[in-house]
């Protein structure tokens, strides 16, 4: 075939268009021609690219590409479209974005079908094949002559508005911040930017200076929640490479435990007693009087042994499991490695806990600790963050055991646990005048989540702990720490942490050091 | 191996005629009226001429010459209509986007054919930053009257992208003179109103001062571009002597009034003046030495430039 020329659709070409838009256009433009032929023709012509879209846009006139980075562009994002503009051939990949709750330009609400022909929105492949005036690849005798005028005289600056909003987030991906024990970044980290693609991400990248006013953000169409700032004064580090070393060097289990019963880290346990004595009365608030947490290890447990036994208790299990993590922490990454030994929370398909930690700053090459004060804030949001992160699992845990006790295949096709569906943990932040500026929704993750209602909790919880106490897996030392109701004292978190000790030397121990 | 020249000596166009551009008077006149049309608002015209007198070499030199009033280049399509049997208005338009390489396969219906082109126009339009478009239809006298609706269809579609076409046809005076007739008909007056409201007949040469004008081109324009002219390509003793082919245009013209007269031609085609004067140039005065100069000798290149056929002889 030689190649021919290919109309571009020039004449329609709009600011900010996404490539499905350019693709419209084009097919529009050389009517008659199936897709097939044009992705034949372009890949004769340039080679050098491998999408259809990416060797249109390489065509385009400088005027056409404007001009700002495209956000994510995906072909899922031509899903959702405002009708109107639909009319007159434009789509922007922000029409996906769900904070963007209607069309920034005519104001309607965003749909998933033609209004004309009442299909879905066409994908690449149909969009080539359907002759709807509204969604397709219409003819000249089907363009109302207002249709060009229109568009020239389309004011596009909304749009060059919240393409500028999500320009903003790129200049803030220069900072890291980073947990000061895990330099490395061994670990996931309970903090995570937010996405564009989160509903979350204006309310917290308006706040970053310049903030955009409510007003402006309104008129834009684009939704937020309530969102909060802290600050931190931001101070050099020196010699971190030899903190980076530090950490990799690994020590044994006998090390670590030496190391705390020498030196107890008591500034740390007094700040996990503090949280773990604020999850307790939030356990009590959403549980009946007669519900004691118990503390229990659930080490080497699979599903198997779930599938046989009672359902546990998920607010036992959550604090069970999130006790052991944080106070793992409190030794070392040995220590942690071995106590999160929890066969179960792999094949529910959560295979990292969140952890509270201090923050580094790692803006520019540099490295920067912050205040004590945000740095106790930001450990204790931290613990919070983690034992609602295991508490989610355990509660989605629970219903996928009930089902697979039902279906066995049911297990395989659960979606797997998703860590990152929670909002607490995303975050923006950025550095300016020697200050870490931190963004965040929601002040008290804890009070945030709201778990199911339970029936006959107590029962369910005594009944599982027998089974417990009888099918125990855990060879080592068992802890049970019976927690009274928005009673947990500092003696009695002691009194866990001595045998929690005694349970790493029983380990250590059987280790044969 | 050996080496090619820089340049080779026949490739200088004198002995290539395609190549050889002499700005004519009526060449000029015919640019003043196109940017006329085009100022006015023009939707088309009718440039009709004899056989060979240099319309098509006239359109292609001013393809490139066309402004807005604003001193925008407008963009300029030429198409020149084949001979066929098929008198439809699918194969203008298959052959308006064959002219421009749009694909055209078997299966393509005339609307597709149709809006290809103008989207075609249209995209110019944008990277020209200019919403007018001038159309050169050379050899109209191989159209059917009903083939016209095309171009009408092309110009109304182009309306929606607010650009305006240009139709310019062009065609032999006496091959064009019954198409003309039928289009003035009351059924074609839609075709009639857009298209034939304005014309031009364009002529060769027609006079002594004219002969001239084109003469002193071969004394003035160059090849290669920093080389000698193209009378001193030939004729390099002589020019250097002060010699100029222009001196000759009186003893040319005489000559060839001589043959306007006794055959009442209106006017010399520009074929026939370059092919008389290039063999002129390149083989008699070189070989005779422009002293040597006669009526005989342009006689003679007159008659080897086809202008009279029955004077060309067939060698046996």
């Amino acid at each position: 075939m030689n190649p021919f020329h290919l109309n571009l659709g020039h004449a329609f070409a709009q600011p900010y268009e996404s490539y499905y838009a350019m693709l419209r256009r084009c097919l529009i433009a050389n009517p008659g021609i199936p897709l097939t032929t044009i992705q034949t023709l372009l890949r004769k012509v340039d080679p050098d690219h491998g999408s259809l879209v990416e060797r249109i846009s390489v065509l385009q006139l400088s005027s056409d590409l404007v001009k700002s980075e495209r956000h994510s562009p995906s072909w899922a994002n031509y899903r959702r479209q405002c009708p109107e503009c639909a009319k007159y051939l434009y789509h922007t990949d922000i029409y996906a974005l769900p904070w963007l709750t209607r069309c920034p330009l005519h104001h309607c609400a965003f749909t998933h079908e033609c209004p004309v022909c009442h299909q879905p929105w066409p994908d690449m492949h149909e969009l080539a094949t359907r002759s709807c005036p509204g969604c397709g690849r219409l003819s000249l005798d089907q363009l109302d002559s207002h249709v060009l005028p229109r568009i020239r005289g389309q004011d596009y600056q909304p749009i060059a508005d919240i393409y500028d909003l999500i320009a903003r987030n790129d200049v803030h991906h220069t900072v890291l911040l980073l947990a000061q024990d895990d330099l490395n970044q061994e670990y996931s980290n309970w903090w995570c930017s937010v996405a564009i693609t989160s509903s979350s991400f204006p309310s917290l990248l308006a706040r970053h200076p310049p903030t955009i006013s409510e007003k402006k953000l309104k008129s834009l169409n684009i939704h937020t929640h309530e969102s909060h700032q802290r600050s931190a004064r931001l101070s050099p580090i020196a010699h971190v490479n030899d903190e980076i070393q530090r950490q990799m060097v690994s020590h044994t289990l006998g090390e670590e435990l030496h190391a705390v019963e020498n030196n107890p880290p008591w500034t740390r346990m007094k700040a996990d007693f503090m949280v773990m004595q604020a999850i307790a009365q939030w356990i009590a608030q959403h549980t009946s009087r007669k519900h004691h947490v118990n503390i229990a290890s659930y080490r080497y447990l699979s599903l198997d042994y779930f599938l046989d036994a009672p359902d546990p208790c998920p607010y036992c299990l959550a604090l069970s499991l999130w006790f052991f993590h944080t106070s793992a922490r409190l030794y070392g990454k040995t220590t942690n490695r071995i106590i999160d030994d929890y066969p179960f929370c792999t094949a529910g398909r959560l295979h990292e806990f969140f952890s509270g930690c201090v923050p580094y700053a790692h803006c520019d090459g540099d490295y920067f600790k912050v205040d004590s004060a945000f740095a106790a804030w930001f450990y204790r949001r931290g613990l919070e963050i983690s034992f609602v992160d295991m508490l989610r699992f355990a509660f989605d845990f629970l219903k996928q055991v009930r089902l697979y006790r039902e279906n066995t295949s049911a297990f395989k096709e659960i979606p797997p646990y998703q860590s990152n569906d929670f909002p607490e943990r995303l975050c923006s932040f950025e550095v300016a005048d020697g200050r870490i500026h931190f963004y965040y929704e929601n002040e008290h993750p804890l009070d945030n989540y709201i778990p199911e209602r339970i029936s006959s909790l107590e029962k369910q919880c005594q009944r599982y702990q027998k089974f417990h106490n009888a099918h125990r897996r855990d060879r080592n030392k068992i802890i049970i720490g019976k927690i009274p109701e928005a009673e947990l004292s500092f003696d009695i978190y002691c009194a866990l942490q001595n045998d929690y000790a005694g349970l790493l030397r029983n380990i250590w121990d059987s280790y044969g050091n | 191996m050996m080496e090619k020249p820089s340049f080779d000596y026949y490739d200088h166009p004198v002995f290539n005629p395609k190549r050889l551009h002499l700005q004519t008077t009526a060449i000029t006149k015919l640019g003043e009226e196109l940017h006329r049309w085009l100022w006015t608002g023009a939707t088309g015209g009718v440039i009709t001429g004899q056989a060979r007198v240099g319309k098509t070499t006239a359109l292609r030199t001013l393809a490139s010459q066309l402004y807005t009033r604003g001193k925008v280049p407008i963009p300029v399509y030429y198409i020149s209509m084949p001979s066929r049997d098929q008198r439809t208005i699918l194969s203008v338009f298959r052959q308006l986007c064959w002219s421009v390489n749009l694909r055209t396969d078997r299966n393509d219906r005339a609307d597709h054919l149709s809006d290809r082109f103008v989207h075609y126009l249209a995209d110019k339009a944008v990277e020209a930053r200019c919403q007018q478009a001038v159309l050169f239809v050379d050899e109209m006298q191989r159209l059917w009257p009903n083939q016209f609706n095309a171009f009408a269809e092309v110009y109304d579609k182009l309306l929606l992208f607010d650009i305006a076409l240009t139709v310019i046809f062009v065609g032999n005076d006496q091959e064009c003179q019954r198409l003309i007739e039928q289009v003035e008909q009351p059924e074609y007056a839609h075709i009639h109103g857009r298209f034939f409201t304005q014309g031009l007949s364009f002529r060769g040469l027609t006079s002594k001062k004219e002969v001239k004008t084109c003469l002193s081109q071969y004394d003035n324009l160059r090849y290669p571009s920093n080389g000698p002219t193209y009378t001193g390509y030939f004729l390099p003793a002589a020019v250097k002597k002060g010699w100029r082919l222009a001196t000759l245009s009186g003893d040319v013209w005489r000559i060839f009034h001589e043959y306007q007269s006794k055959f009442h031609i209106e006017s010399w085609g520009m074929q026939y003046f370059t092919a008389a004067i290039n063999t002129l140039l390149s083989d008699f005065l070189p070989h005779d030495g422009v002293e040597n100069f006669n009526d005989d000798m342009m006689h003679e290149c007159i008659r080897i430039s086809g202008l009279i056929p029955s004077l060309v002889r067939i060698a046996s």
